[in-house]
Protein backbone atom coordinates (compact mmCIF):
# COMPACT_ATOMS: atom_id res chain seq x y z
CA UNK A 1 0.00 0.00 0.00
CA UNK A 2 2.92 2.09 1.31
CA UNK A 3 4.19 1.63 -2.77
CA UNK A 4 1.14 3.03 -4.30
CA UNK A 5 0.97 5.96 -2.01
CA UNK A 6 4.05 6.59 -2.93
CA UNK A 7 3.09 5.99 -6.89
CA UNK A 8 0.44 8.36 -6.39
CA UNK A 9 2.03 11.09 -4.83
CA UNK A 10 4.71 11.25 -7.83
CA UNK A 11 1.83 11.17 -10.62
CA UNK A 12 0.23 14.57 -8.33
CA UNK A 13 4.05 16.15 -8.73
CA UNK A 14 3.74 15.29 -12.52
CA UNK A 15 0.66 16.90 -12.95
CA UNK A 16 1.20 19.70 -10.71
CA UNK A 17 3.87 20.38 -13.00
CA UNK A 18 1.23 20.90 -15.56
CA UNK A 19 0.77 24.34 -14.43
CA UNK A 20 3.99 25.23 -16.21
CA UNK A 21 3.28 27.55 -18.81
CA UNK A 22 4.05 26.88 -22.35
CA UNK A 23 7.59 28.98 -23.82
CA UNK A 24 7.23 32.53 -25.28
CA UNK A 25 8.98 35.04 -25.93
CA UNK A 26 8.38 39.14 -27.06
CA UNK A 27 10.43 40.62 -29.91
CA UNK A 28 9.85 44.53 -29.81
CA UNK A 29 9.52 45.88 -33.17
CA UNK A 30 9.99 49.26 -35.15
CA UNK A 31 8.93 48.57 -38.81
CA UNK A 32 9.70 51.52 -41.29
CA UNK A 33 7.82 51.92 -45.15
CA UNK A 34 10.64 52.33 -48.00
CA UNK A 35 9.15 54.46 -51.31
CA UNK A 36 10.92 54.93 -54.80
CA UNK A 37 10.39 57.73 -57.01
CA UNK A 38 7.43 56.99 -58.18
CA UNK A 39 6.16 57.34 -54.58
CA UNK A 40 5.05 53.66 -54.49
CA UNK A 41 6.12 51.36 -51.66
CA UNK A 42 8.43 48.58 -52.57
CA UNK A 43 9.67 47.40 -49.07
CA UNK A 44 8.89 47.52 -45.66
CA UNK A 45 11.95 47.30 -42.90
CA UNK A 46 11.61 45.82 -39.97
CA UNK A 47 14.31 46.16 -36.64
CA UNK A 48 13.20 43.21 -34.13
CA UNK A 49 14.94 43.26 -30.50
CA UNK A 50 14.69 40.32 -29.18
CA UNK A 51 13.71 39.63 -25.29
CA UNK A 52 16.54 39.37 -22.94
CA UNK A 53 15.96 35.49 -22.31
CA UNK A 54 15.87 34.64 -25.66
CA UNK A 55 18.78 36.82 -26.41
CA UNK A 56 21.02 35.13 -23.75
CA UNK A 57 19.83 31.69 -24.94
CA UNK A 58 21.59 32.97 -28.74
CA UNK A 59 24.05 34.45 -27.37
CA UNK A 60 25.12 31.42 -25.36
CA UNK A 61 24.52 29.23 -27.80
CA UNK A 62 27.80 28.93 -28.88
CA UNK A 63 27.31 30.56 -32.65
CA UNK A 64 29.20 33.41 -33.82
CA UNK A 65 26.95 36.58 -34.44
CA UNK A 66 27.07 35.51 -38.45
CA UNK A 67 25.98 31.98 -38.23
CA UNK A 68 23.44 33.46 -35.67
CA UNK A 69 21.93 36.02 -38.41
CA UNK A 70 22.12 33.32 -41.34
CA UNK A 71 20.27 30.32 -39.21
CA UNK A 72 17.77 32.97 -38.26
CA UNK A 73 16.88 34.04 -41.80
CA UNK A 74 17.02 30.21 -42.53
CA UNK A 75 14.55 29.51 -40.26
CA UNK A 76 12.25 32.61 -40.51
CA UNK A 77 11.66 31.46 -44.69
CA UNK A 78 9.67 28.71 -43.79
CA UNK A 79 7.71 30.85 -41.17
CA UNK A 80 7.29 33.47 -43.75
CA UNK A 81 9.06 36.00 -41.59
CA UNK A 82 6.27 35.88 -38.89
CA UNK A 83 5.14 38.42 -41.06
CA UNK A 84 1.61 39.40 -43.42
CA UNK A 85 2.08 42.33 -45.31
CA UNK A 86 -2.06 43.82 -46.18
CA UNK A 87 -3.34 45.78 -48.70
CA UNK A 88 -7.15 46.76 -48.05
CA UNK A 89 -7.10 42.84 -46.26
CA UNK A 90 -5.56 41.11 -49.75
CA UNK A 91 -1.92 39.57 -48.52
CA UNK A 92 0.87 40.84 -50.05
CA UNK A 93 3.29 39.00 -52.07
CA UNK A 94 6.89 39.63 -50.87
CA UNK A 95 10.43 38.18 -51.96
CA UNK A 96 12.86 36.77 -49.60
CA UNK A 97 15.32 39.51 -47.70
CA UNK A 98 18.43 40.00 -49.48
CA UNK A 99 19.78 42.48 -46.55
CA UNK A 100 19.60 41.29 -42.86
CA UNK A 101 21.89 41.59 -40.24
CA UNK A 102 22.19 40.88 -36.80
CA UNK A 103 23.79 42.82 -34.06
CA UNK A 104 23.96 42.87 -30.04
CA UNK A 105 22.62 45.98 -28.27
CA UNK A 106 23.01 47.43 -24.87
CA UNK A 107 19.88 48.31 -22.60
CA UNK A 108 20.95 49.19 -19.34
CA UNK A 109 22.95 45.67 -18.00
CA UNK A 110 21.01 43.94 -21.02
CA UNK A 111 22.74 42.48 -23.74
CA UNK A 112 20.15 42.18 -26.39
CA UNK A 113 20.10 41.10 -29.82
CA UNK A 114 18.81 43.18 -32.85
CA UNK A 115 17.86 41.61 -36.03
CA UNK A 116 16.63 44.07 -38.93
CA UNK A 117 16.23 43.22 -42.20
CA UNK A 118 14.08 44.81 -45.01
CA UNK A 119 11.39 42.73 -46.67
CA UNK A 120 10.99 43.54 -50.22
CA UNK A 121 7.74 43.69 -52.03
CA UNK A 122 7.68 41.41 -55.09
CA UNK A 123 6.11 44.34 -57.15
CA UNK A 124 5.69 48.04 -56.32
CA UNK A 125 2.37 49.16 -54.85
CA UNK A 126 0.46 52.72 -54.65
CA UNK A 127 -1.14 52.58 -51.12
CA UNK A 128 -2.66 56.11 -51.45
CA UNK A 129 -6.17 56.29 -50.32
CA UNK A 130 -5.46 52.80 -49.31
CA UNK A 131 -4.86 51.15 -45.80
CA UNK A 132 -1.54 48.87 -45.04
CA UNK A 133 -2.16 46.07 -42.26
CA UNK A 134 1.16 44.49 -40.85
CA UNK A 135 0.61 41.75 -39.26
CA UNK A 136 2.69 39.42 -37.07
CA UNK A 137 2.08 35.97 -36.71
CA UNK A 138 4.21 32.61 -34.95
CA UNK A 139 2.89 29.07 -36.65
CA UNK A 140 4.98 27.96 -33.38
CA UNK A 141 2.78 29.73 -31.14
CA UNK A 142 6.34 30.72 -29.47
CA UNK A 143 7.38 34.48 -30.60
CA UNK A 144 4.97 37.67 -29.85
CA UNK A 145 5.93 40.83 -32.00
CA UNK A 146 4.91 44.12 -30.64
CA UNK A 147 5.18 47.89 -31.46
CA UNK A 148 3.56 49.51 -28.51
CA UNK A 149 3.29 52.42 -30.04
CA UNK A 150 2.48 54.26 -33.59
CA UNK A 151 5.79 56.16 -33.12
CA UNK A 152 7.43 52.57 -34.01
CA UNK A 153 6.07 52.81 -37.81
CA UNK A 154 8.64 55.21 -39.36
CA UNK A 155 6.70 56.34 -42.58
CA UNK A 156 9.51 58.08 -44.13
CA UNK A 157 9.97 61.13 -46.10
CA UNK A 158 7.01 59.67 -48.79
CA UNK A 159 4.41 59.00 -46.69
CA UNK A 160 4.87 61.11 -43.90
CA UNK A 161 2.28 63.92 -45.34
CA UNK A 162 -0.10 61.22 -46.62
CA UNK A 163 -0.55 58.29 -43.81
CA UNK A 164 -1.30 57.78 -40.56
CA UNK A 165 -0.37 54.92 -38.71
CA UNK A 166 -2.04 52.96 -35.60
CA UNK A 167 -0.96 50.17 -32.88
CA UNK A 168 -4.16 48.87 -31.79
CA UNK A 169 -3.07 46.32 -29.12
CA UNK A 170 -5.49 43.31 -29.23
CA UNK A 171 -6.98 41.79 -25.55
CA UNK A 172 -6.82 38.22 -25.29
CA UNK A 173 -4.29 37.55 -28.02
CA UNK A 174 -3.05 33.63 -28.21
CA UNK A 175 0.54 33.46 -28.25
CA UNK A 176 1.88 33.32 -31.61
CA UNK A 177 -1.48 35.08 -33.04
CA UNK A 178 -1.18 38.82 -33.84
CA UNK A 179 -0.78 40.97 -30.30
CA UNK A 180 -1.16 44.02 -31.71
CA UNK A 181 -3.64 45.62 -35.05
CA UNK A 182 -1.04 47.61 -36.86
CA UNK A 183 -3.07 50.07 -39.64
CA UNK A 184 -1.33 52.89 -42.12
CA UNK A 185 -3.82 54.32 -43.80
CA UNK A 186 -2.89 56.81 -46.23
CA UNK A 187 -5.19 59.99 -48.10
CA UNK A 188 -4.77 60.00 -51.96
CA UNK B 1 26.85 20.17 -33.11
CA UNK B 2 23.97 19.53 -30.62
CA UNK B 3 24.25 20.28 -27.12
CA UNK B 4 21.39 19.42 -24.16
CA UNK B 5 19.42 22.01 -23.52
CA UNK B 6 17.81 21.73 -20.15
CA UNK B 7 15.57 24.52 -21.02
CA UNK B 8 13.94 23.16 -24.37
CA UNK B 9 13.79 19.16 -22.51
CA UNK B 10 11.94 20.36 -19.99
CA UNK B 11 9.69 22.35 -22.07
CA UNK B 12 9.50 18.76 -24.40
CA UNK B 13 8.73 16.81 -21.15
CA UNK B 14 5.66 19.03 -19.95
CA UNK B 15 3.96 19.23 -23.02
CA UNK B 16 1.77 16.07 -22.63
CA UNK B 17 1.31 16.80 -19.18
CA UNK B 18 0.04 20.41 -20.26
CA UNK B 19 -1.81 19.01 -23.24
CA UNK B 20 -5.77 18.06 -21.57
CA UNK B 21 -6.01 15.43 -24.32
CA UNK B 22 -2.37 13.58 -23.85
CA UNK B 23 -2.65 13.04 -20.54
CA UNK B 24 -6.63 11.41 -20.96
CA UNK B 25 -4.68 9.23 -23.08
CA UNK B 26 -1.90 8.40 -21.82
CA UNK B 27 -3.53 7.84 -17.95
CA UNK B 28 -5.98 5.83 -20.15
CA UNK B 29 -3.49 3.37 -22.02
CA UNK B 30 -1.50 3.03 -19.01
CA UNK B 31 -4.44 1.83 -16.51
CA UNK B 32 -5.06 -1.17 -19.86
CA UNK B 33 -1.69 -1.48 -20.01
CA UNK B 34 -0.82 -2.32 -16.37
CA UNK B 35 -3.86 -5.27 -16.69
CA UNK B 36 -1.59 -7.78 -19.12
CA UNK B 37 1.03 -9.99 -18.27
CA UNK B 38 4.33 -8.66 -17.70
CA UNK B 39 5.84 -10.35 -21.01
CA UNK B 40 2.47 -8.36 -22.83
CA UNK B 41 2.61 -5.42 -21.11
CA UNK B 42 6.75 -5.22 -21.75
CA UNK B 43 5.66 -5.84 -25.67
CA UNK B 44 2.83 -3.01 -25.72
CA UNK B 45 5.60 -0.57 -24.10
CA UNK B 46 7.95 -1.26 -26.81
CA UNK B 47 5.40 -0.61 -29.60
CA UNK B 48 4.34 2.26 -27.60
CA UNK B 49 7.24 3.60 -27.66
CA UNK B 50 8.68 2.94 -31.59
CA UNK B 51 5.17 4.26 -32.30
CA UNK B 52 5.46 7.62 -30.70
CA UNK B 53 9.10 7.88 -32.92
CA UNK B 54 7.13 7.33 -35.98
CA UNK B 55 4.58 9.82 -34.92
CA UNK B 56 7.03 12.63 -34.67
CA UNK B 57 8.68 11.79 -38.17
CA UNK B 58 5.16 11.47 -39.96
CA UNK B 59 4.38 15.04 -38.20
CA UNK B 60 7.63 16.43 -39.00
CA UNK B 61 8.07 14.94 -42.98
CA UNK B 62 4.29 15.18 -43.48
CA UNK B 63 1.90 18.32 -42.87
CA UNK B 64 -1.25 16.17 -42.10
CA UNK B 65 -4.30 18.45 -41.51
CA UNK B 66 -5.97 16.13 -39.02
CA UNK B 67 -7.88 16.98 -36.12
CA UNK B 68 -5.71 15.69 -33.50
CA UNK B 69 -7.22 16.67 -30.36
CA UNK B 70 -10.75 14.89 -31.48
CA UNK B 71 -8.68 11.53 -32.17
CA UNK B 72 -6.92 11.36 -29.19
CA UNK B 73 -10.09 11.62 -27.10
CA UNK B 74 -11.73 8.96 -29.21
CA UNK B 75 -8.56 7.13 -28.38
CA UNK B 76 -9.02 7.74 -25.01
CA UNK B 77 -12.50 7.07 -24.71
CA UNK B 78 -12.33 3.62 -26.18
CA UNK B 79 -9.59 2.72 -24.10
CA UNK B 80 -11.02 3.75 -20.66
CA UNK B 81 -14.23 1.92 -21.75
CA UNK B 82 -11.79 -1.07 -22.60
CA UNK B 83 -10.54 -1.39 -19.14
CA UNK B 84 -14.01 -0.60 -17.65
CA UNK B 85 -15.43 -3.84 -19.34
CA UNK B 86 -12.28 -5.83 -17.81
CA UNK B 87 -11.76 -8.60 -20.58
CA UNK B 88 -9.87 -11.68 -19.71
CA UNK B 89 -6.21 -10.34 -21.35
CA UNK B 90 -5.21 -13.58 -22.19
CA UNK B 91 -7.90 -14.39 -25.03
CA UNK B 92 -5.65 -13.57 -28.18
CA UNK B 93 -7.89 -10.91 -29.73
CA UNK B 94 -8.24 -8.68 -26.59
CA UNK B 95 -3.99 -8.78 -27.09
CA UNK B 96 -4.52 -7.52 -30.88
CA UNK B 97 -6.49 -5.22 -29.60
CA UNK B 98 -4.33 -3.71 -26.72
CA UNK B 99 -1.38 -4.10 -29.36
CA UNK B 100 -3.62 -1.90 -31.80
CA UNK B 101 -4.40 0.93 -29.15
CA UNK B 102 -1.05 1.24 -28.22
CA UNK B 103 0.12 1.59 -31.94
CA UNK B 104 -2.74 4.26 -32.61
CA UNK B 105 -1.79 6.03 -28.78
CA UNK B 106 1.48 6.18 -29.77
CA UNK B 107 1.24 7.31 -33.50
CA UNK B 108 -1.14 9.69 -32.86
CA UNK B 109 1.01 11.27 -29.38
CA UNK B 110 4.00 11.75 -31.98
CA UNK B 111 1.98 13.41 -34.46
CA UNK B 112 0.32 16.42 -32.12
CA UNK B 113 3.62 16.95 -30.81
CA UNK B 114 4.98 19.81 -32.49
CA UNK B 115 8.16 21.38 -31.21
CA UNK B 116 8.64 25.37 -30.13
CA UNK B 117 10.84 26.28 -32.77
CA UNK B 118 13.22 29.48 -32.20
CA UNK B 119 14.86 30.52 -35.61
CA UNK B 120 18.16 30.07 -35.19
CA UNK B 121 18.19 27.87 -32.11
CA UNK B 122 16.08 25.67 -34.66
CA UNK B 123 18.09 22.43 -34.43
CA UNK B 124 18.74 23.03 -30.54
CA UNK B 125 14.87 23.25 -29.48
CA UNK B 126 13.95 21.14 -32.02
CA UNK B 127 15.73 17.26 -30.60
CA UNK B 128 16.08 18.58 -27.48
CA UNK B 129 12.30 19.40 -27.44
CA UNK B 130 11.49 15.87 -28.82
CA UNK B 131 13.72 14.04 -26.75
CA UNK B 132 11.75 15.64 -23.63
CA UNK B 133 8.42 15.02 -25.34
CA UNK B 134 9.77 11.52 -25.65
CA UNK B 135 10.76 10.94 -21.73
CA UNK B 136 7.80 12.40 -20.73
CA UNK B 137 4.96 10.58 -22.79
CA UNK B 138 7.32 7.23 -21.82
CA UNK B 139 7.64 8.17 -17.72
CA UNK B 140 3.64 9.28 -17.76
CA UNK B 141 2.52 5.81 -19.51
CA UNK B 142 5.07 3.72 -17.52
CA UNK B 143 3.46 5.51 -14.21
CA UNK B 144 0.54 4.63 -14.71
CA UNK B 145 1.19 1.30 -15.95
CA UNK B 146 2.61 0.17 -12.46
CA UNK B 147 -0.02 1.84 -10.34
CA UNK B 148 -3.06 -0.44 -12.51
CA UNK B 149 -0.59 -3.23 -12.22
CA UNK B 150 0.08 -2.68 -8.79
CA UNK B 151 -3.99 -2.22 -8.30
CA UNK B 152 -5.02 -5.23 -10.66
CA UNK B 153 -6.56 -7.75 -8.12
CA UNK B 154 -7.31 -5.05 -5.35
CA UNK B 155 -11.07 -5.21 -4.48
CA UNK B 156 -11.40 -7.79 -7.85
CA UNK B 157 -10.63 -4.86 -10.09
CA UNK B 158 -12.91 -2.63 -9.06
CA UNK B 159 -10.78 0.81 -7.86
CA UNK B 160 -9.33 0.09 -11.68
CA UNK B 161 -13.04 0.15 -13.76
CA UNK B 162 -13.71 3.24 -11.24
CA UNK B 163 -10.51 5.05 -12.58
CA UNK B 164 -10.92 3.75 -16.37
CA UNK B 165 -15.19 5.21 -16.05
CA UNK B 166 -13.51 8.37 -14.49
CA UNK B 167 -11.22 8.91 -17.63
CA UNK B 168 -13.79 7.85 -20.19
CA UNK B 169 -15.91 10.48 -18.27
CA UNK B 170 -12.83 13.06 -18.58
CA UNK B 171 -12.39 12.09 -22.24
CA UNK B 172 -16.09 12.68 -23.15
CA UNK B 173 -16.13 15.82 -21.02
CA UNK B 174 -12.91 17.27 -22.80
CA UNK B 175 -14.65 16.16 -25.91
CA UNK B 176 -17.80 18.20 -25.56
CA UNK B 177 -16.01 21.46 -25.10
CA UNK B 178 -14.21 20.88 -28.22
CA UNK B 179 -17.34 20.20 -29.59
CA UNK B 180 -18.55 23.78 -28.56
CA UNK B 181 -15.30 25.59 -29.36
CA UNK B 182 -13.97 25.88 -25.73
CA UNK B 183 -10.02 26.67 -26.32
CA UNK B 184 -8.13 24.40 -23.54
Amino acid sequence: MKKIIGLFALCTLLLASSSYAHFHYKINATATLYANDKQQLTAVGMAWVYDPNVSDMMLSSGQSINDLANGIMTDLVELDYFTQLEFNGKRIATSRPSNYQLVPIKKGNQNLLKLSFVLPLQSPLFIQGNTLSIVHKDPGASASIFYHHANNIILGQTFKSLCQSRVQAIKGFAVGEAPERVRIRCKK
Amino acid sequence: MIGFSFTWFLEGFLHPLETPAHLILLVALGVLLGQQASAHLLRNLLLFCVAVIVGFIINNTFSLQWNNELILLILALFISLFTTLRLDCRLSWVQWMISLFSIASGVMLGLDSSPVIIPGLGADTFYNWLFGASVGIYITVVIFAIISALLRNLFQGIILRVLASWIATSALFVLTLLMVNVSL
